[in-house]
């Protein structure tokens, strides 16, 4: 039952994976947002996996989005790794640290909407200023980067509640 | 125990990160030409940051040493003055005239070294001065205690000078007393250079002094290099003098970018004949 369970959950993230490599070379948000859905499959990563293992499987799923989509190499990837780096301290913050140990895979029924919803914004912005800043900074002017964050910011949590309230609402 | 598996633990953790984060960089530096200038001039931003607070402090420490050496550079430049002086006042004024005639073939660019590296086979400087201060590719570096280098880059702001300390480099050198000249190459250690292919039967003794002979349009003539400590027979057929040189490339700090102000007509005239 729990390798059933281990395997719909890595079948979700292979899917998930496959829908950012879509997003990434068919979908054209415009030059001020930056659609992702690697924040939430680093949030899907099972909890108990630790830190290496954590670090290791972002680091993997976004050199597997940065080599197959058209992008430039290692941009996800550097941006996973460090959204990875930061997904206990930041669960520690926003939620606490007894309850987000104990918890496999945080999910919006465990610790509650409002909870989750800060969890995730943390993350995702962590996630959306470091690979901005590394397309970017330098030949962008500030108030584009700015601009660039805030809004992808935006769309990315509306997609990531709307994906958590619906496919990851639940222990897989 | 329990508090020392937590700091391994905590390293190892650092280390993976910074490994993978590594990774990330350096794709996006090779696969990006805009990413790759951008994270490459941040890092040398950070790195000549460190180069000159390294610098100053290095500055700082040498205090004495320094004072001593301008001290010296002073004595030698009244004694220069003097002897100018005694010069001039025994001839008249259109021999004055003519015999500086030749001043003006070089002009100098004073120049604060940032980095200075004397611990390769191929060492290498880094000056504060670039192309916005004049300074271009292949001139030469100087100090009143000799040979510096020559400069092989120049952006802007800053120049890289290719070390006299570098086993491939070699400066035209003559021997004070009788002016006879070879190629002087640094040996590869410490402050010890040799004059090669000097003619067996010229006279050389431990303790002449060894300038440069100008025969070149990079360094000026008759800047003082070194004093012989050895002289050496090769094959029967040349002699090969061991030099010590003046300057110490430790305490090196001020120096002058030497501009050849004929550089342009020598390099045109050479092309013409080549």
């Amino acid at each position: 039952m729990i390798r059933n369970n281990k395997i719909s959950l890595f079948l979700l993230i292979a899917v998930m994976t496959i829908i950012q490599i879509i997003i990434c070379d068919y979908i054209y948000t415009g030059p001020y947002i930056h659609l992702t859905l690697l924040p939430l499959i680093i949030l899907s990563i099972p909890g108990e996996y630790g830190y290496p293992k954590l670090a290791l499987i972002s680091f993997t799923i976004g050199l597997v989005i940065d080599l197959v989509s058209d992008g430039i190499l290692g941009l996800n990837s550097a941006a996973a790794v460090i959204t990875a780096t930061l997904v206990r301290p930041i669960s520690y913050f926003t939620i606490n640290r007894e309850r987000s140990d104990k918890i496999e895979r945080l999910t919006i029924n465990d610790v509650g909407f409002f909870r989750y919803f800060r969890y995730s914004s943390y993350l995702t912005l962590v996630f959306l200023i470091t690979y901005i800043l590394f397309d970017c900074a330098g030949f962008r002017p500030a108030s584009f980067i700015l601009m660039r964050i805030a809004l992808s910011y935006v769309a990315n949590i509306i997609l990531i509640l709307f994906v958590s309230v619906t496919l990851l609402n639940k222990h897989y | 125990m329990r508090r020392n598996s937590r700091l391994i633990k905590t390293f190892l953790y650092i280390a993976l990160f910074l490994f993978l984060e590594g990774i990330s960089i350096i794709l996006i530096t090779n696969n990006s030409i805009i990413q790759k200038y951008r994270i490459m001039g941040v890092a040398r931003s950070v790195q000549s940051f460190f180069w000159r607070q390294g610098e100053s402090i290095r500055y700082f420490l040498n205090y004495k040493n320094e004072n001593k050496l301008l001290e010296a550079e002073n004595t030698l430049l009244k004694e220069r003055i003097l002897t100018l002086e005694r010069y001039l006042d025994g001839i008249s004024a259109e021999e004055a005239i003519a015999s500086v005639s030749g001043i003006g073939d070089y002009t100098f660019i004073p120049a604060t070294i940032i980095k200075n590296s004397i611990n390769k086979q191929h060492n290498y400087i880094i000056l504060n001065v670039g192309s916005n201060s004049g300074v271009e590719e292949g001139m030469g570096v100087i100090t009143s205690w000799g040979v510096v280098g020559i400069v092989e880059a120049v952006s802007t702001r800053i120049s890289y000078v290719s070390s006299f300390l570098n086993t491939s480099q070699s400066v035209s050198a003559k021997i004070v007393t009788n002016g006879v000249f070879g190629p002087m190459v640094w040996t590869g250690v410490g402050n010890k250079a040799v004059v090669r292919e000097i003619p067996i039967h010229t006279e050389v003794y431990p303790g002449d002094t060894i300038s440069t002979s100008g025969y070149s349009a990079i360094f000026p003539p008759d800047i003082p290099v070194g004093v012989v400590t050895s002289v050496d027979e090769v094959n029967g057929v040349a002699l090969e003098i061991g030099v010590e040189m003046f300057q110490n490339f430790r305490a090196l700090r001020f120096v002058d970018v030497v501009i050849n102000n004929y550089s342009k007509e020598i390099k045109m005239i050479e092309n013409d004949t080549e």
